[in-house]
């Protein structure tokens, strides 16, 4: 009985994440893509280079901690 | 101060241990495993590095990973974006990836190890690991991969402890990924046939170039933009588009014949390399100020982009991070922040890779007796080994720490006579079974050198700068590539002295100061770890003499 229900509880999170992704995938993703496409016509690049500059702070222990 | 790095879940998962900022061991997973190039997590690799330093977990005081996962995991999903909805096939395997593991590391590492973890960026990772091991005090950092988290490329400046990052290119514009895309396109595996499109290069013209303008625009100042249309790695599932067949023609299937197109292909490809690497190194020298140069990342494994930039002069002194595939990277992050962060003013610069796990004769006598293995133990086994492959003898030399990275150094080298042409021929039947078109690697007295390549005062004993061979030198043939160069590797007594003392001995017997050497694998295995590996792959090549530790074991 309880091995069935591992199973069944396994099926169910299998079923639910497809389903996350699903609409994830189907329904946002299109919507950013229009944004991101809106965005880019906005933006200018700059000619003759393809160089981002940095600007970061200095790094510590506490940015080092994020993982972002 | 006991610091743990950790390179993993991408490929050639490494680890590292450092006391006090000084490297005391490292080594890649694939060794212990088995399996080449293995991405996953390197228990193995941090149980033999935590071993060496005699520590337990407990006892480290930090553990870096080499990259930010959730900045990484933004450009993917940025990446599946942009794609959509062509970018389907790949989402849905690649999401539970992340759900499950990727995003997970910090979880991970404090259940395995029981710390929490810091993460430092992918490229500083790479560029630490340059700066800080190349020992100078001021220079610029140049690094060059696939992509990490979103650069693909960057300059910085390093100077004392400081290092910062002044410029990025960003995802998708990559020069790592242009190199493996036609990688692919040519038929070699992304990732591991990087080098062989390399050494095919050298049979080539560059006559594609106009073809290759309409895939990258390069920039005065070393920038450049790929265009996407002839690309489909944003989709996750290939590496070139339809334009890009409709560009250059059908891709060559794997292990087919190779033709003059494909070489021409690869010679422009690497020329484009070159341009731009030269270009970006000019640019980098203008930004920084900085007459030394430090490199790292993936691309830095194109020893013949290498010898380009030391040959332009742009800079004064070069230093190669000499390990690719991102192990390199694991030692960066704990540097960044021993020097970086934490303000130390010091850390021993790297004079040999020779850091991996190493075997007692005793350990090794064991062995043979226990595999009832005839040995005998020569009075004078560099010597004896001279002797052996001046007569022609293919020699498995097994000794000291395994190398660190992807080249055999000479303590898991198969070393050969490169006087005689054939040579390369012989060792591929009998030994290595590799692509005819790629060539072997000559080890030279650092103190020869110069009369063989110029360059006065330069050292190469990483294997990881291609030259051209002086004229009237070329008495090494077996290691010479086809337009003349050669990927050398200078050996000093100090910090390879067995293998000194063999050359040596061999140009005592020869007259030429050069041995060739491979590493000590067969295809498609990583370069062998323990004796009980070494005797293994003797047993089943053509290798004539194995030697391990003093001890001899003919066939
Ligand atoms: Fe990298």
């Amino acid at each position: 009985m309880k091995k069935f229900f591992k199973k069944l509880l396994l099926v169910l999170t299998i079923f639910e994440t497809h389903l996350f992704m699903g609409i994830l995938y189907f329904l946002l993703f299109p919507v950013f893509k229009i944004l991101y496409h809106i965005f880019s016509l906005l933006k200018i690049d700059p000619a003759g280079t393809n160089y981002r500059d940095v600007r970061d702070k200095d790094d510590d222990l506490h940015t080092l901690k994020r993982g972002y | 101060m006991f610091i743990l790095g950790i390179s993993a879940l991408y490929h050639d998962s490494t680890a590292a241990v450092f006391r006090d900022g000084d490297l005391i061991a490292s080594a890649a997973e694939e060794r212990f495993t088995g399996k080449k190039h293995d991405s996953s997590w390197p228990d193995h690799a941090i149980e033999f590095c935590l071993n060496s330093a005699g520590i337990n977990p407990a006892e480290l005081d930090h553990i870096v990973f080499y990259e930010k996962p959730v900045l990484k995991f933004d450009r993917i999903l940025d990446t599946h974006i942009r794609a959509w909805p062509f970018s389907y096939p790949a989402f849905f395997p690649a999401i539970p990836l992340w759900t499950k593991e990727k995003l997970k590391i910090r979880f991970i590492i404090k259940r395995k190890l029981g710390k929490y973890p810091l993460f430092v960026k992918h490229h500083i990772s790479h560029a630490a690991g340059a700066f800080y091991l190349s020992g100078f005090k001021k220079a610029a950092v140049i690094t060059m991969d696939g992509v990490g988290e979103w650069n693909t490329l960057s300059i910085g400046i390093g100077d004392a402890n400081s290092l910062k990052i002044l410029k990025t290119i960003d995802f998708p514009h990559s020069i790592g990924l242009l190199y493996s895309a036609v990688t692919a396109f040519l038929g070699f595996k992304v990732n591991n046939g990087e080098g062989k499109i390399m050494g095919l290069a050298s049979y080539g013209k560059a006559t594609f170039k106009k073809e290759f303008e309409k895939l990258i625009s390069i920039f005065p100042d070393g920038s450049f933009k790929l265009h996407q249309k002839y690309f489909a790695y944003q989709n996750g599932t290939r590496m070139f588009s339809r334009s890009f067949v409709k560009l250059f023609g059908k891709p060559r299937k794997a292990e087919s014949e190779i033709t003059e197109r494909d070489e021409n292909i690869a010679a422009t490809l690497q020329w484009v390399l070159e341009e731009t690497a030269l270009k970006l190194a000019a640019y980098a020298k203008e930004l920084t100020g900085a007459d030394k140069l430090c490199m790292a990342g993936g691309v830095v494994l194109n020893s013949v982009m290498n010898g380009a930039i030391l040959k332009s002069d742009i800079f004064k002194d070069h230093f190669f991070l000499p390990i690719g595939g991102d192990g390199g990277a694991a030692l960066g992050g704990p540097l960044y922040l021993w020097r970086n962060v934490l303000g130390n003013n010091e850390n021993s610069p790297l004079k040999h890779l020779f850091w991996g796990p190493g075997f007692s004769q005793d350990h090794i006598k064991n062995l043979l007796i226990s595999k009832d293995i005839k040995f005998s133990i020569p009075e004078d086994p560099e010597r004896t080994a001279a002797e052996l492959i001046s007569q022609k003898k293919i020699i498995a030399w097994f000794d000291g720490r395994m190398e660190l990275g992807a080249r055999a150094l000479g303590h898991r080298s198969i070393l050969a006579d490169p006087r005689d042409p054939k040579m390369k021929d012989i060792l591929n039947e009998r030994v290595k079974h590799r692509e005819a078109f790629r060539p072997f690697a000559p080890m030279i007295l650092q103190e020869e050198f110069s009369s063989y390549f110029g360059h006065e005062g330069v050292a190469s004993p990483y294997m990881i700068l291609c030259l051209p061979v002086n004229e009237g030198r070329k008495t090494f043939p077996a290691a010479i590539h086809v337009d003349g160069s050669a990927r050398v590797q200078t050996v000093n007594k100090e910090d390879n002295s067995k293998i000194y003392s063999i050359i040596s001995h061999f140009k005592d017997l020869t007259d030429i100061p050069v041995i060739l050497n491979t590493s000590f694998n067969v295809r498609g295995e990583p370069i062998v770890l323990s004796p009980e590996d070494a005797l293994k792959t003797f047993l089943s090549t053509g290798i004539d003499h194995l030697f391990m530790e003093g001890i001899l074991v003919d066939k």
